[in-house]
């Protein structure tokens, strides 16, 4: 009903005005776009009816940096929607104040302390504003992952932006590690499928009781044809559906440098390549017959082989004792530096 | 332990600063108590703590009395653990100094990996011959036999002694084995000084014109500096001569020419400094040579003294390490292939511990001339090591250590030790022409195996036709593969088979030269390759490091190691952000991987007071894991000793019952003797004495890769 009353007041050119600006559909205007828009005759017909839209809080005066050629400022006009001037005129004057602040800072929220230092309003006040807002489903107060402790404040229908929220790494503004890992899975052995043909199937092991089975080296290294690229492998995760959190390109580049580091795959000119010491050690590449845990007589021992050790060091056992990680009996390296 | 001299108590057993003064020293020390004893150890421990020592210095720290500690010593110097300088003093008198020598116990730390490797390569005389060198330090050939006990052995022993000099497994001792380098380097400072002076001054301006003496040492008007760096120069040359000194090889080769015709010099002058001319040995050689006459010394001089060479096993122990590599790194069959490569240029590669690195160092410290009484100020200047390094390089790929596939595939029809069959090549490499159906995968399978089945049959033929012409060879059904190619191996090309075997090998090489982190081979031109051993001496022990900081402290480690190596220059924040952890773990690994130093921190200060609140710090890789690779070679090498000092223990803790089952009425009957708890407690001892040994060769696999590596 206010609504109505709201605009019922007004003048029908000052009615007009709102209407057009609301339904031309750019968010502000300058002096002499609306001049044109509405063609009043003068600027004073304008301010008139900008004047009494701005009493009924239906227009905002904004300031703006200048475009372009002219570097001075100017002032730009922006339409308020017939609720949301419903709104506010029904908020108390401080909480109006609050609000509006509230509005200004968008998607990026604003701190506590931030309000209260730009509105001068005492700190009950802002958290009484807050509270009664918050209530009222205007605002809500998101967590920020930069700055933990902070309390922040945004418009409810918004959605916070990455800074805030962190990207897509992160739930209720915590890394999400287990989302993570399972996707740097998921990469790898996209990439490690196509780096070694058919290393995947029947347990691990390779096909025709092959003891090998790569691709040749101008296919591996050249023309990267069979290698997938960055771009393949952001295909292959949107393809794929495993995740419905939307994933850029960069989210996807910084997953493959992960792996990188990992040294689980390789970035051969623009393609990457999974190492043939990860497919080891997630158990693939077995020869067929080959017992992993038998010793080797010929062979010398190499850090690497640490995904085939059985952790007792004693193989005559001959147990199933092989994944138990008992990291004391191969801790090799501490004592000298605690000494 | 015996008495002691002015007040220094002998300790009852290894004392502590054993193990605490250096890593290096405890492990060795307990080696050498293994071998030698604990007063060796003691002795071992106690010249480590010094640069050198004298006889009197050494008995008054020790503790020991001259006639035992002059055995001790004798036996050091044998193993080649203690070294020895001969100062002249101005009244004639000469002063002995002694110092510890690492070459030596390094050996007694291998010898069980070098003795392995020799039965395995050559059979079991040759490895009890090589056994019994490694723990004598050095033997000639006459005394060795003249030891035996059955005489019908001596055929076999010299045959022995010739596969291992031939393999270069033996080399004969030189007097440079006995002396500390860098003594050895200022003797040739020495000598160049007064080579030069000497020239110097007969060098007249009418040389200049026709005269033949050397313009080298033309020094008029000439500048100190410049005068120093040509004695330096000659002294290097003269040291290098020294070093490679084959007085001794030829020694021991023209010997057998000149015993072909039975006119052997008893030779008093050996190779070996006059310390080891035990009378004693000569007489007894001589009538042994008498007595045997020519059939004894048919090829070598059995005068000459042999040592093991170190460097050839590390050549070995690199090249199995490089194997074991690339089988993690690109897989099995190529691996085998590397082998084969690896095996055929392994006798003539290059060195592991090259010793131009060494004499570079020695000749920028070196002090010449009167006056200059320190060392020099100069220092070693980095780009003789990059040079030193661009002519290693170009080395590595001189005239004979080039091949291409077809010499592999030479090699392999050749022998059959490299337990690789046509078999396990074949179908390796994946072929576009192949179908990736799964279904016809099956038939593609049958058809290999047909046209197989029917290369075996023909094949199998001309075997037996060849037979009768090399009767040497005896047909086996398990290798035929490698005989098979033998055969065909003179139409190499008309073969189809052949052709795709060779094909597939080419790949495999080719497969080597791909990877990235380790360039494992070169191809120079196609088809022909390679092996940079310089190169990959240089980043093989860093990868080794990264995957140690993998395996030991986790794969977010070497994501973090990694990512900082990648950026340079990073603060935690942004290492947080990219290798996307959380901040508070990584800072734990970046607190973990700065104690081992391979971690720098650096402070960049926001603030022009630089204060520490608003400055940032960043992390940034120590140059080169120079840092890190030193901190975890000595760990390695701490936790070896620490290894070997427990199993000690357990065994000092087990002692009555390790006694007990030492005694000729028990041994063989223990389960009658022993009691039940005896018998557990036997197998547990047994059992950690196992482990004992499965961590102490892992530790030194892991090891080696870091601690004989070119130092940069």
């Amino acid at each position: 009903m206010s609504g109505k009353v709201l605009i019922d007041d007004m003048s029908p050119s000052a009615k007009k005005m709102h209407h057009i600006m609301v339904t031309n559909g750019k968010s502000s205007y300058t002096q002499n776009e609306l001049l044109s828009l509405l063609k009043f005759e003068n600027i004073n017909e304008l301010m008139e009816n900008a004047q009494v839209l701005l009493n009924k809080g239906l227009l905002k005066i904004l300031e703006s940096d200048g475009d372009g050629d002219s570097k001075e400022k100017q002032i730009l006009f922006a339409a308020i929607s017939e609720q949301e001037a419903k709104k506010v005129s029904n908020m108390t004057a401080d909480e109006a104040i609050v609000y509006s602040h509230v509005e200004a800072a968008g998607r990026e929220g604003i701190w506590t302390k931030t309000i209260k230092a730009k509105t001068n309003l005492h700190q009950h006040i802002v958290l009484r504003c807050l509270k009664s807002l918050e209530s009222q489903s205007y605002i809500k107060s998101v967590k920020s992952v930069k700055h933990p402790t902070r309390k922040i404040y945004m418009l409810y229908h918004l959605t916070p932006s990455i800074d805030v929220t962190g990207g897509p790494w992160f739930t209720d503004s915590e890394l999400d590690t287990d989302f993570i890992d399972s996707l740097l899975i998921v990469i790898w052995k996209f990439v490690a499928q196509k780096t070694f043909p058919k290393c995947f199937k029947k347990r691990g092991l390779i096909p025709n009781g092959l003891k090998q089975y790569s691709y040749s080296s101008q296919l591996l290294s050249n023309m990267g044809t069979l290698l997938p690229t960055l771009n393949d492998v952001n295909e292959f995760i949107i393809s794929s559906g495993i995740t419905t959190v939307e994933l850029t390109l960069s989210d996807v580049k910084s997953l493959c440098d992960v792996l990188e580091f990992d040294e689980k795959i390789e970035n051969t000119g623009g393609s990457y390549k999974a190492t043939w010491q990860s497919v080891l050690e997630a158990g693939g590449g077995k020869i067929e017959g080959e017992d992993l845990f038998a010793p080797l007589d010929d062979e010398i021992f190499n850090v690497n082989d640490n995904y085939r050790v059985m952790d007792t060091l004693v193989a005559d056992n001959g147990e199933s004792n092989g994944n138990n990680n008992n990291t004391e009996s191969r801790v090799y390296l501490d004592s000298w530096i605690t000494l | 332990m015996s008495g002691s001299t002015s007040g220094t108590v002998v300790p009852s057993e290894l004392p502590m600063t054993a193990k605490t003064q250096s890593p290096s020293c405890f492990l060795h020390c307990v080696i050498l108590r293994a071998y030698v004893g604990e007063q060796a150890a003691y002795i071992y421990s106690c010249l480590h703590s010094q640069r050198k020592m004298s006889l009197q210095q050494l008995s008054q720290k020790s503790g020991i009395k001259g006639i035992n500690l002059k055995k001790i010593l004798v036996t050091l110097i044998q193993l080649g653990c203690v070294v020895y300088i001969t100062n002249n003093n101005v009244n004639g008198k000469s002063n002995i100094f002694y110092c510890h020598n690492e070459e030596g116990c390094w050996k007694l730390t291998y010898i069980d990996e070098i003795v392995r490797h020799v039965r395995e390569k050559f059979g079991q005389i040759h490895a009890s011959v090589i056994q019994n060198v490694i723990l004598r330090g050095h033997l000639t050939i006459g005394s060795y036999v003249n030891d035996l006990e059955i005489k019908s052995e001596v055929d076999q022993i010299e045959q022995a002694f010739f596969d291992l000099v031939e393999d270069q497994w033996l080399v004969h001792a030189k007097e440079l084995d006995f002396k500390p380098l860098s003594e050895t380097f200022r003797s040739c400072i020495h000598s160049a000084t007064r080579e030069f002076v000497n020239n110097n001054l007969q060098y007249t301006k009418g040389n200049d014109i026709g005269g033949d003496s050397n313009p080298k040492f033309k020094s008029a008007g000439m500048s100190q500096l410049k005068k120093t760096q040509i004695i330096k120069d000659l002294a290097k040359e003269k040291f290098m001569k020294l070093y490679y000194d084959t007085t001794g090889k030829d020694k021991l080769n023209r010997a057998g020419k000149m015993n072909q015709i039975n006119e052997i010099k008893p030779s008093g002058e050996s190779a070996l400094s006059s310390l080891f001319d035990d009378d004693d040995d000569v007489d007894e050689y001589d009538v042994n040579e008498q007595s045997n006459g020519t059939k004894l010394l048919r090829r070598l001089n059995g005068n000459v003294p042999l040592t093991v060479s170190f460097d050839r096993f590390l050549k070995y122990e690199r090249d199995v390490q490089l194997v074991s590599l690339s089988k993690h790194r690109i897989g099995n069959v190529t691996a085998k292939i590397y082998n084969i490569v690896l095996k055929r240029i392994e006798k003539n590669s290059r060195e592991v511990r090259t010793i131009e690195g060494l004499v570079d160092r020695l000749v920028a410290d070196a002090s010449v001339g009167a006056g200059s009484a320190g060392s020099s100020t100069s220092g070693y200047d980095p780009s003789t090591g990059h040079e030193l390094m661009k002519r290693l390089e170009l080395r590595d790929q001189q005239k004979g250590l080039n091949f291409g596939a077809v010499d592999i595939l030479k090699e392999l029809s050749l022998s059959n030790k490299y337990s690789l069959t046509k078999d396990d090549l074949l179908g390796t490499i994946y072929d576009d022409n192949d179908d990736e159906d799964d279904d016809n995968g099956g038939e593609k399978m049958s058809k290999k195996r047909k046209l197989e089945s029917r290369f075996d049959n023909e094949s199998y033929k001309k075997t037996k036709l060849s037979k009768i012409a090399a009767d040497i060879k005896t047909f086996d059904d398990e290798d035929d593969e490698e005989i098979q190619e033998e055969d065909n191996g003179f139409d190499l090309n008309n073969n189809s088979e052949n052709g795709e075997v060779l094909q597939l090998i080419l790949q495999h090489l080719k497969l080597l030269t791909i990877d990235k982190k380790i360039s494992f081979l070169i191809e120079t031109s196609p088809g022909n390759f390679y092996v940079p051993f310089t190169m990959l001496q240089s980043q093989i022990p860093n990868f080794q490091v990264k995957q140690i900081v993998k395996t030991i402290f986790g794969t977010s480690s070497l994501r973090i190691l990694n990512c900082i190596e990648e950026k340079r220059l990073i603060e935690e924040k942004n290492i947080a952000k990219s290798v996307l952890m959380k901040e508070g773990d990584v800072r734990k690994i970046i607190a973990t991987l700065t104690k081992f130093g391979l971690v720098e921190i650096q402070e960049i200060p926001r603030t022009a007071d630089r204060s520490a609140m608003r400055g940032i710090f960043a992390f940034k890789i120590n140059k080169n894991y120079q840092r890190g690779k030193k901190i975890l070679s000595k760990c390695l090498m701490f936790n070896m000793g620490e290894v070997l000092d427990q199993m000690e223990q357990v065994k000092m803790e087990n002692k009555i019952l390790l006694d007990k089952i030492s005694r000729e009425d028990v041994r063989g009957r223990e389960v009658e003797l022993l009691l039940g708890s005896e018998l557990n407690q036997l197998k547990t001892v047994i059992e950690s004495e196992k482990i004992g040994l499965a961590k102490f060769i892992r530790l030194r696999s892991m090891g080696e890769m870091i601690w004989f590596a070119d130092r940069e």
